[in-house]
């Protein structure tokens, strides 16, 4: 009894030695005297060293609060800020407390040189706690840089507690409301992540595997909406040139690019020359069809600016550097298209902002110049910066990052919707897409399934590398099957029924259209030119292009329009589509191979975007965009002679379909004559239902009958 | 088809027929209708019903008009699943005794039981008719009305069987059951009671009441009354089954993993539970075991739409997103709306 109580004791007095600040006093080590002194050497050397860079720290840190009015928030702002410095006081500072491990400034010292060198660990955090035991006001910084290393690995109540301690201590000073306000973000953050902690997001987070990936960095992955493209930046050692950035010894950036074939992305291919050059050339948007590249380069003033380059058949164009009205002589950094191509969404640090990185947009006007930046404002702007802007091609959707607004911490992913002439509050995308630390630079494919962006995540294959993020909407619920004897002299049970909940549906509205162009005769690939029209408007709203070595096309159609689609090329007839999307429409793709009539005579087209009244002759007034394309064809090719025939379903005796078919063919060459097409190159012939194309046996195969179509006649 | 005729087969006591009418007093030396009468009634208590009908048959040779004779042949018939013969006996029954109550009510079974469901209505209402206390022609007026989703018609059918007769223990339960279908389940709750005080052994009426409380989503009251319900019949895999259900809803997943392994034990083609264990498995991230559990309820019951669907949630958590989609579009064809709401992974 008496030895278990003489080791309670000294476990005891033990665990008391532990908590108490031993000072690098020699009266403390009276039996240790050489060692002692070079201990004591160590911990001065390494003090004056650690507080040669702490100087420099606190000064840039105030610096940074006095020009942005706030402390920095996330450790992108700071990140290895004298690390040189510290890192050459850390040997003497491990030296010195390997003799004494319990003092309070020692541990300190330890815990933020460990911190400020590498944040994704959880070292520093055993030395900032004991130093916070050892004395609480070792430094007035301790609790709150602890408070930010709980923040960084999750421990949100610990992290709390310490911002908290932190709070109650500062001082009153001129920099007392920036740093009461600092905190106050913080202990928000701490809330916001515990919330969102606790209702995780349903996803897969996965490497996209060691094809795309290298032991180098890998970030700022784009993807055009039908995910077939995938561009990134990488520094790896077959960069253009092969040389290294004497900044930060790592390769310049270059820009990969990988197509998908078969659900599986390609090798990424280096995109070379022109668009990468032996300099940083890095992602900074691409177009939701995957033609045309946004490149971030700083090849002397601007600060970093933004270029363009576009796909011509198999090669993209050299880079050409966007206007002023985007470029400033700050940086711009990111870019992506609204879904038409009108405007362009971008990321910029100019002064006159909300903050110091702001997402503006630009309006293309009728010569096809960008005009000038307007700031998006709230509540999409904060004072804290913005960054990695991204629209989905459904013409509502933006993704962006901040780090105001219900962050967790650092840069958050944030999501808003377009509704009304406003942007909704952002929503914070949560856990586990989102961390503590910096997330930025995500894109999203069109359907709203996948994302994509770039991590330092434990367990990849070296620095940055790009994941892919399934998100697998709200939990599918199950069902039970069960059953009852609820007849007593039936034997049979009867089953029971479930009610189904109702359950928010995940995908984004859009249609794309996509496609091969090309010539009907030898089937060759074409570069056209296609139109997007808005047929309640009769308005054309886009304008695509085909590929001209591929025949490729991809046309974005956000949910809740009728659309027009006029496809034209040189010397060939053009074709129109008709695409009727509700607004209730999910995503969807729809594959559409097109192939275009060259202009010879018998060649024959239905005109789909010409609508009549009920069974009348009267057009209608959105036939107007089809009908001028006919009037241009026919200006475009003034030797051109055509026959205008119209034709009804089986429905009504022929008579009366022979007349209204006559009618309507006149109608339609009456237009034309008043838009000044001579009369004799017109003829117009009603064919009642004599000449079907389906048959007459569905309501969909009907319609497809009651056409009016044009045939060239002599040319 | 198959269902129909399941339904449509009685059990309990309830089913077991009752002859009509007490021994008749006869002289012993004569050779009387009535002797041979007498002894099919003893034949026919004896379970002996081929031996019953000669003896009936020989009364009737006897003595042309013996009414009951025909009644209790008609029965003997019926025992025997000879419903032409029975229901032509019942008619010669209610042709000499147009107010024959019973023998419009053994028709009446007796089409019910060759699902002639409108002339067994009939029957019934004929016999409730001559005798408004008949409780059980009540009751199987309310049976057919339940079965045809008339459930406030039953409601009225099973209050009348009980006024007739007030410890009439399936009509309660029957009309709980009713009122559950209408969506009253507190009241349904209450007649399960009453049920069970009228007859505290019926294993079923637990079990119902169970079900009832479960619906109510007061997983523990749901919990005891199955409980009760497995005490009172052991191999009750229904009963398993529901209690594995409000476990499982009670988010006791390892609980309820018992109860529908158990159902599974007991019957082992029991598809439901297979079904049901799977959502445990996905709970508990064994999708695996899940796909697996769906698999084998699927190889049970091909078109079984919501195996196809929990099939699907747990392919998608295994990253078999092309599996998933072919599950839900399957449970989509086979009537479940939910996997609409689920083709996201198709994309």
């Amino acid at each position: 009894m008496k030895k278990l109580i003489t080791i309670l004791l000294t476990v005891l007095s033990a665990s008391l030695f532990a908590q108490t600040n031993v000072e690098f006093d020699k009266d403390n080590f009276k039996d240790r005297k050489d060692e002692f002194k070079e201990a004591r050497k160590n911990f001065n050397d390494g003090k004056e060293l650690f507080e040669k860079g702490m100087a420099d720290y606190v000064a840039y840190m105030n610096g940074f609060a006095e020009e942005n009015g706030y402390y920095p928030v996330s450790r992108r702002d700071y990140f290895h800020r004298d690390d040189e410095v510290f890192m050459e006081a850390l040997p003497f500072l491990e030296k010195a407390q390997k003799f004494n491990p319990d003092n309070a400034k020692l541990n300190w010292m330890i815990g933020f040189t460990k911190f400020q060198h590498k944040h994704q660990s959880e070292e520093c955090i055993p030395y900032l706690e004991k130093a916070l035991k050892l004395n609480a006001d070792v430094d007035p910084q301790l609790p709150y840089i602890l408070g930010w290393a709980y923040q960084l690995h999750y421990k949100w109540d610990e992290a709390n507690t310490v911002y908290s301690m932190y709070k109650s201590k500062l001082q009153n000073s001129n920099i007392y409301a920036m740093q009461v306000e600092d905190v106050a973000k913080k202990i928000q953050e701490c809330s916001n992540g515990k919330k969102y902690m606790a209702n995780p997001q349903r996803v897969f987070i996965d490497n996209m595997g060691s094809h795309v990936n290298s032991a180098f960095p890998e970030y700022s992955a784009y993807v055009s909406a039908d995910e077939s493209v995938l561009t990134f930046t990488s520094r790896r050692n077959n960069s253009t040139g092969a040389k290294m950035d004497e900044l930060d010894h790592s390769y310049f950036e270059d820009i990969y690019i990988c197509t998908k074939k078969n659900g599986e992305w390609s090798d990424p291919v280096n995109i070379g020359p022109p668009v990468n050059s032996e300099d940083h050339d890095a992602t900074a948007g691409l177009s939701p069809d995957g033609t045309t590249l946004y490149i971030y380069a700083n090849h002397g003033k601007g600060g970093g600016d933004i270029y363009e380059s576009k796909l011509n058949g198999t090669s993209w164009s050299k880079p050409e550097k966007m206007n002023k009205n985007i470029n400033s002589d700050l940086r711009e950094t990111t870019v992506s298209e609204w879904f038409d191509g009108s405007k362009l969404y971008f990321v910029s640090e100019k002064k006159g902002g909300k903050g110091k990185g702001d997402i503006y947009f630009t309006t293309k006007d009728a010569k096809g110049k960008w005009g000038e930046a307007v700031n998006v404002g709230e509540p999409i702007n904060t004072k804290y910066a913005e960054e990695g802007i991204f629209l989905v091609a459904d013409g509502k959707t933006m993704y962006f990052s901040s780090r105001g607004g219900a962050t967790m911490g650092g840069y958050d992913i944030f999501k808003t919707t377009f509704e009304n002439g406003k942007w909704s509050t952002p929503e914070n995308l949560g856990y586990p897409v989102n961390s503590p630390d910096d997330d930025v630079y995500f894109v999203i494919s069109g359907s709203g399934r996948r994302g994509y962006y770039a991590s330092a995540k434990d367990g990849g294959y070296g620095e940055k590398d790009l994941y892919m993020i399934t998100f697998l909407g709200p939990e599918k619920p199950g069902m039970l099957s069960n059953e009852d004897n609820l007849l007593a002299c039936v034997a049979e049970p009867i089953k029971t029924v479930q009610a189904a909940p109702a359950m928010e549906i995940v995908s984004n509205p859009l249609t794309i259209l996509k496609g091969t162009i090309t010539d009907a005769f030898t089937q060759k690939p074409l570069e056209t030119t296609i139109e997007l029209v808005d047929n309640t408007k009769n308005e054309v709203i886009a304008t695509f292009k085909s590929n001209s070595a591929t025949g490729k096309y991809l046309v974005m159609l956000p949910s809740g329009k009728n659309y027009g689609i006029a496809v034209k090329a040189e010397g060939y007839l053009f074709h129109s589509e008709n695409f009727d999307i509700p607004a209730s429409s999910g995503y969807q793709e729809i594959i559409k191979d097109i192939q275009l009539k060259n202009i010879a005579v018998g060649s024959k087209i239905v005109l789909k975007n010409i609508f009549f009244d009920v069974a009348k002759a009267t057009l209608r007034p959105e036939s107007t965009n089809e009908l001028e394309r006919l009037v241009k064809l026919l200006n475009d090719v003034p030797t051109l002679k055509i026959e205008i025939g119209s034709h009804t379903d089986s429905d009504g005796s022929d008579d009366s379909n022979n007349k209204l078919s006559q009618a309507r063919s006149e109608s339609v060459v009456n237009y034309l004559i008043s838009k000044g097409i001579a009369k004799e190159r017109l003829q117009s012939k009603g064919y009642g239902e004599t000449k079907p194309i389906a048959p007459n046996d569905t309501k969909e195969n009907k319609q497809q009958n009651r056409r009016s179509e044009f045939e060239i006649l002599s040319k | 088809m198959r269902a129909l005729i399941l339904t449509s087969v009685f059990i309990g006591s309830f089913a077991i027929a009752k002859a009509q009418g007490d021994t008749v007093k006869v002289k012993v030396e004569d050779n009387s209708p009535e002797l041979f009468y007498n002894k099919g009634l003893d034949l026919f208590k004896a379970k002996n019903y081929g031996e019953a009908v000669n003896e009936f048959t020989k009364a009737i040779g006897m003595k042309a008009d013996f009414e009951k004779a025909f009644y209790n042949r008609g029965l003997s018939y019926a025992e025997m699943n000879k419903g032409t013969e029975a229901v032509n006996d019942f008619n010669k029954s209610i042709e000499l005794n147009p107010n024959a109550d019973y023998s419009y009510y053994s028709r009446g079974e007796s089409m019910y039981t060759q699902s002639q469901k409108e002339k067994a209505y009939a029957d019934f209402s004929k016999a409730v008719e001559i005798n408004a206390n008949h409780a059980d022609a009540w009751y199987k007026r309310g049976l057919i009305d339940f079965e045809n989703k008339d459930y406030a018609k039953a409601i009225e059918d099973y209050n009348k069987a009980v006024i007739a007769k007030p410890d009439f223990a399936y009509a309660y339960n029957d009309r709980a059951s009713a009122k559950m279908e209408s969506g009253n389940t507190d009241a349904a709750i209450e007649d399960y009671k009453n049920a069970i005080k009228a007859n505290p052994d019926m294993a079923f009426a637990h079990n119902n009441l169970g079900s009832a409380y479960r619906k109510l989503k007061n997983y523990d009251a749901a919990i005891t009354a199955y409980n009760k319900a497995i005490e009172l019949k052991k191999d009750y895999y229904i009963a398993y089954n529901n209690r594995g259900s409000a476990k499982m809803e009670k988010l006791d997943f390892d609980g309820a993993l018992a109860d529908f392994t158990k159902a599974i034990e007991l019957k082992g083609d029991y598809a439901f539970a297979y079904n049901n264990r799977s959502t445990v498995n996905f709970k508990k991230k064994n999708y695996q075991a899940a796909v697996g559990d769906c698999n084998k309820a699927i190889m049970l019951n091909e078109n079984y739409g919501e195996a196809y669907l929990n099939s699907g949630i747990a392919k998608e958590m295994l990253k078999d997103f092309k599996g998933a989609c072919e599950d839900f579009k399957k449970a989509a064809s086979l009537g479940i709306d939910r996997a609409k709401q689920y083709f996201d992974v198709c994309e």
